[in-house]
């Protein structure tokens, strides 16, 4: 069977029928995946499933939250995708299929057995904790506070990342730094598109919230501006 | 994918209550790249005659930015990448067979 990226078929919803998000049509490369020998297919899993792993460590660092746990996790990635990789049609979004295969890794056994303590998740987030981050937000980001974003250093907006519900930080994770649209991130995750507009919501009104606390604890925020965005 | 985003009014005039609300609720469509060219131009063209509307955008986009910035530099450590790199070397050991692997070592080292 001969599969290329403009004729790739697949069904709906799924991860291995998205085109490629970076594929240059002069770069369409023709895999006859039926008589492709087994090395061969392990010449291209190492040639294009390589370059992903500071990509996948990255989102599993945001998963886990512990360097040991990340790397494990990217490991057994790894290996699964080899192992199901006569299934990836070819041409269709690599990316997005491993990551998804990370996810659910992480999702239906990993998390059981890592080293962090349990995390929160989307339904342990209070409706006061929402509230609270709607009020606080319900004006938008003042320019003092989106000025003072500039000066945080990494650390604390990965602090923040961390301190919010691991649905929300995967959404926003795969939004803003991968450049996933929407339908791919449910195909990733697994759930509707609504899902995810509402993951993404939610979890940027919490990371607001949490941002402009730390800018507030390092002085970069005016006390004027402050004390008018805790109003 | 909006509906709504195709009934904005363009920001000529002006700036009233309507295509203020309706560019706020497409804000994160709009940061995210979600919306068609169409309805995309149409928030373009209202943020950039609304002044509020722009500054809002403007702040909103860079919680997007510091995100990117904070956890998009991240590498793989080279212990992971070595990981890899072996488990790799013994799927290839499998999938080409042992023996014959065996044999192209012993035609590169016929010493051994």
């Amino acid at each position: 069977m001969l599969v290329t990226t403009e004729f790739a078929p697949g069904s709906i919803g799924s991860v291995s029928a998205l085109p490629s998000l970076a594929m240059d049509p002069e770069e369409i490369v023709v895999v006859d995946v039926e008589s492709e020998t087994p090395e061969e297919r392990l010449e291209r899993f190492e040639r294009e499933a390589l370059p992903l792993l500071d990509g996948l460590y990255a989102a599993a660092l945001r998963l886990t939250r512990n360097p040991d746990d990340a790397s494990d996790l990217v490991q057994e990635t790894v290996e699964r995708a080899y192992k199901a990789f006569h299934q990836y049609k070819p041409g269709t979004n690599l990316k997005a299929w491993m990551y998804r295969i990370q996810t659910n890794n992480y999702i239906n056994g990993y998390r059981k057995k890592q080293r962090e303590p349990l995390q929160s998740s989307a339904d342990d987030v209070e409706d006061w904790q929402m509230a609270q981050a709607e009020s606080h937000s319900s004006t938008g980001l003042r320019s003092a506070e989106a000025e003072a974003l500039d000066q945080l250093p990494d650390g604390d907006i990965k602090a923040a990342m961390a301190s919010i519900p691991e649905d929300f930080r995967l959404a926003v994770y795969y939004a803003d730094v991968e450049g996933f649209a929407y339908k791919e991130i449910a195909d990733i995750m697994g759930t509707p598109v609504g899902t995810v507009m509402s993951r993404l919501h939610r979890g940027r009104r919490l990371l607001r919230d949490q941002l402009t606390e730390y800018a507030r604890e390092r002085g970069f925020v005016p006390a004027a501006d402050a004390a008018e965005a805790t109003s | 994918m909006n509906d709504d985003a195709a009934k904005l009014p363009t920001g000529a005039g002006p700036c009233t209550e309507g295509p203020c609300t309706d560019a706020k609720n497409h804000l994160w469509d709009y940061l995210d790249g979600e919306l068609s060219a169409g309805d995309c131009a149409k928030i373009k063209d209202h943020i950039e005659q609304c002044p509020p509307c722009e500054e809002q955008f403007r702040n909103e986009r860079k919680i997007k930015d510091a995100v990117h910035r904070a956890c998009g530099c991240e590498h793989a450590p080279q212990d992971l990448r070595s990981r890899v790199i072996s488990m790799i070397a013994s799927f290839k050991i499998e999938a080409c067979g042992g023996a014959r692997l065996e044999q192209e070592q012993n035609e590169k080292n016929p010493s051994q």
